[in-house]
């Protein structure tokens, strides 16, 4: 078969191959994938196209083309876990290239025939297939390369998520200048580039990417004859994982931290503006969201490395416990380093979430199946991003309906923040190991 | 016995570099951008003042 390179028997690693490779084509998905954190700068460019008619596009038409990519990435790692934990990584982040930059092709064609649609299912459904894909296709490999620091492994690469809005917003404002410059299709030629430069950029992780030899851990290690009570030594196939209480509650832990964090991210510019009008003006809340993406990005390796010492529970404690109490307090901060202090370590604990949960569930269900799991769980992820904007949107046009100031709703919104993450620090307290009713028969981490 | 061929570790080296040349750019942005928050001056909220010749 033309394509039996991609096979899990072909990339299996020859003894003497260094684990440390595989952090970097790990990484090569994420950065390239992390640029959907980017598609805003798109927004105004998109908004300013005119159709053959004249026709313009508007804000609500435009937002729904990162609404559906989301969706979809949700969608993809729900549907195509187990298919992925079937093939090997290898084949998945390949599918996951081809979709990601191919999404950008046909996307490129809708910017040029003006189609809204074409747009929404280039960028949104194919690319966000290709973001589901290659989201979770490194998370089990990771997890068997580094059985002692699973969190420090999958930190690295979710980190690389939150790094690729940092390539993906400057790269793509260069080169809309360029081909402004050059008198180019700005939208199309931007696409196009992007596309191409993503393929190439995930496909040294295909070919880098490698799965562990049956029976393979790290020289000197083993074991600990005495670890937490949740960390387990069994597996749980991903059928019967999805129908745990533990599912249930991790679910319930993802989607309480991501909308937490959404509040703040999705109204940063502005909130900063309307709490320290006549003090930050546009340009420095632009440095602020600047400096809550480097905490979101940091805080993902931070947290998952630490969750490898004092465990995910106690982890995900401090991110509920601490950030409560920090978003109740936050808006009667009136100095701007206290507030943006405060927030860099919310937007820290926010990506710390997102880092945390696949060692989280390694400990809980084992590493048989845990990239298909992680798929199903990323559905609070999808879910969060719909229901964060909604929320926050929601209070701040009641409050403007209302006639009231913008200013007045943020201790509204980021009170409900707290409560929703005292929600989740509940969820974090239920979870217990899994039954051994639950466990595979023939299979052991 | 087999003899087993471990990885350079310049191609480790190498493959490290790969991903960390455009993270850096990314990052070198994003500080750039972040600086702005200490660096820019106050918007007019000196505007909302009448200014000076007014009177």
């Amino acid at each position: 078969m033309a394509l039996s390179f991609l096979d899990r028997e072909r990339s299996v690693a020859s003894p003497g191959f260094s684990r440390w490779l595989v952090p970097p084509a790990a990484l090569a998905i994420h950065l390239s994938i992390g640029q959907a954190y980017a598609f805003s700068v798109f927004k105004n460019p998109l908004l300013a196209l005119h159709g053959a008619n004249g026709a313009l596009w508007n804000l609500k038409e435009v937002g729904y083309i990162f609404s559906i990519a989301i969706a979809f990435l949700g969608i993809s790692a729900a549907l195509f876990g187990a298919w992925l934990e079937r093939v090997g990584p290898r084949r998945a982040m390949f599918y996951a290239a081809l979709c990601f930059g191919s999404g950008f092709y046909v996307a490129a064609l809708g910017a040029q025939l003006h189609s809204l649609a074409l747009i929404y299912l280039g960028y949104g459904v194919i690319g966000g297939v290709g973001l589901g894909l290659g989201y979770i296709s490194p998370v089990s490999t990771l997890i068997k390369w580094f059985p002692d620091r699973p969190g420090l492994a999958t930190g690295l690469a979710i980190m690389g998520f939150g790094g690729g809005a940092m390539i993906g917003g400057p790269l793509a404002t260069n080169l809309m200048t360029w081909f402004k410059a050059h008198g180019d299709a700005v939208i199309p030629m931007t696409f196009i580039t992007m596309g191409t430069l993503y393929l190439i950029f995930m496909m040294f992780g295909v070919f880098t990417i490698r799965v562990p030899a049956p029976g393979w851990a790290p020289a000197g290690w083993t074991p600990a004859a005495k670890q937490s009570a949740l960390i387990s030594a069994h597996n749980v196939n991903v059928a019967t994982a999805w129908k745990t209480p533990q599912f249930f509650l991790l679910w319930i832990v993802l989607c309480t931290n991501v909308t937490a964090g959404i509040g703040i991210l999705e109204q940063a510019s502005p909130m900063i503006q309307d709490l320290f009008k006549g003090t930050i003006g546009p340009a420095a809340a632009v440095g602020f969201v600047g400096l809550l993406s480097l905490f979101n990005m940091a805080g993902r390796f931070f947290w998952a490395s630490v969750s490898d010492y004092i465990g995910r529970k106690a982890t995900y404690f401090c991110f509920f416990a601490i950030g409560a109490v920090l978003y109740f307090l936050l808006p009667s901060l009136h100095t701007v380093v206290a507030f943006v202090g405060v927030a860099c370590l919310l937007l820290s604990m926010y990506g710390g979430g997102f880092a945390t949960i696949p060692a989280y569930l390694k400990d809980l269900f084992g590493g048989f199946n845990v990239s298909a799991i992680h798929g199903r769980l990323l559905t609070a992820w999808s879910t969060a991003g719909i229901v964060g904007p909604l929320l926050v949107n929601g209070i701040l046009d009641h409050y403007v309906a209302t006639g009231r100031p913008k200013a007045q709703a943020y201790p509204t919104i980021l009170h409900i923040m707290s409560a929703l993450l005292v929600v989740g620090l509940m969820a974090n307290l239920l979870v217990r190991p899994v039954a051994a009713r639950f466990w595979m028969k023939d299979q052991t981490a | 016995m087999p003899e087993t061929r471990t990885t350079s570790p310049l191609l480790i080296a190498a493959a490290w570099l790969i991903v960390s040349i455009p993270a850096a750019w990314g990052v070198y942005n994003t500080v750039l951008n972040a600086k702005k928050l200490f660096l820019a001056r106050p918007p007019a909220a000196t505007v909302s003042r009448p200014p000076a010749v007014a009177k």
